[in-house]
């Protein structure tokens, strides 16, 4: 099973340039792999890639906003996950 | 089909100009910018709405078709002219995000202007299909064992596996099980999203399960075998002599499945709970006595 994807093909699918995904990754925002002395990108982290695309053109966002961006939704996932491990363990002591 | 008022949707009156329409736009459109609002289906259904008003209000040919028509869209000569007007370019590009429901406009949108008529302009590439969001409830007992699951998403069958140890609120990305894509472009991705019910006696944290046991209160003193549930049958616990009301107990192994790591399990973590007795005999009453007696 497939499961990564040339960073060129990518930016082909998205009519994005590929400067933009390696500034996304100098910044520690995505990962990128090397196979058979390839840049690709894991399937499974396309979909935070995709989402930074789309703010990216959505939002008129450039990579340093898009940043500020990624922080505060980590964080507010953070936050969820946190919530919910707390009402699990509050149901242990109903 | 009710009509909308896109100027009411961005807030400014009919005289507004472009750049008034364009600012309108931009503020409620990273208001409710579904990727800034995560499981928010009202942001989404505004976003929608916005970006509709934005579609139609910033594209001088669809205004002017609007305002002319707009209120009397059941007229003929409005879906006679909105025919016409399909493809026709203008204005700055709708937003990307796509998303869950059936459809991208309004009826209304549609009817005016074709159900295609905000995406003949924009991006020239082809666009990704629609992706599809979906709430999928599970029994824990079904998410203890790797399954196969057969939905029926947008008419389509769809025969998932569905991995053990899937948790609460987790969601997986079905790629290309979204819309189909418009002018050449992918099919959208179909973000399955679990809710994991738990009616059981254990709590469950990811792969760790909790579970509270009764201890009889001699077996607590003198130690002993206890025998309780776990999620795969009963099983027996050594009890040391003098275990203390509220003490845990691990059991490795016997916990939920690690997600995507087929044979590992987590532990199961057993509090006992000591059991005082409500009702003793006579004997047992004298023989507590002589224990007291012995100032225990």
């Amino acid at each position: 099973m497939k499961k990564y994807i040339e960073i060129r093909e990518f930016c082909k699918g998205h009519d994005l340039e590929e400067g933009f995904v390696y500034e996304l990754y100098a910044l520690g925002m995505i990962k990128i792999k090397k196979v058979d002395e390839l840049a690709v990108l894991r399937l499974r982290d396309l979909g935070r890639l995709e989402r930074l695309v789309r703010m990216h053109r959505d939002l008129e966002l450039n990579v340093q906003g898009l940043q500020a961006v990624q922080h505060v939704l980590d964080q507010l996932e953070i936050a969820r996950n946190e919530i919910r491990a707390l009402r699990t363990m509050m149901g242990r002591w109903e | 089909m009710e009509f909308i008022d896109y100027y009411n949707v961005l807030g400014v009156s009919n005289s507004a100009t472009e750049k008034e329409i364009k600012n309108a736009y931009r503020k409620l459109a990273r208001k409710y910018h579904p990727d800034l609002n995560p499981n928010n289906a009202e942001a989404e259904r505004k976003f929608k709405q916005v970006n509709e008003a934005n579609e139609v209000l910033s594209d001088p040919e669809k205004r002017k078709q609007y305002d002319r028509y707009g209120k009397d869209w059941q007229h003929a000569e409005a879906f006679e002219k909105a025919e016409k007007e399909q493809g026709k370019q203008g204005g700055y590009g709708a937003y990307t995000y796509a998303s869950g429901d059936s459809g991208h406009y309004s009826d209304f949108f549609e009817s005016m202007f074709g159900a295609f008529g905000g995406q003949s302009r924009g991006r020239a590439r082809g666009f990704k299909g629609q992706d599809y969001n979906a709430e999928l409830q599970l029994d824990v007992r079904e998410a203890y064992h790797t399954h196969k699951r057969t939905l029926n998403i947008g008419g389509k069958n769809i025969r998932i596996t569905i991995p053990a140890g899937i948790e609460d609120g987790q969601t997986i990305r079905i790629k290309g099980y979204g819309g189909p894509g418009m002018n050449g472009g992918p099919a959208g991705d179909l973000f399955l999203t679990f809710s994991v019910l738990n009616d059981t006696i254990f709590s469950r944290e990811g792969s760790q399960l909790y579970l509270n046991a009764k201890l009889p209160l001699t077996t607590a003193v003198l130690g002993g075998e206890l025998e309780l549930d776990t999620f795969e049958g009963k099983a027996k616990l050594q009890i040391k002599p003098r275990t203390q009301n509220g003490s845990k107990v691990k059991l490795k192994g016997k916990g939920f499945p690690v997600y995507k790591k087929e044979g590992i399990f987590g532990d199961l973590i057993v509090t006992l709970q000591v059991e005082l007795p409500n009702i003793l005999t006579a004997e047992q009453e004298k023989l507590f006595e002589a224990l007291r007696n012995t100032h225990l």
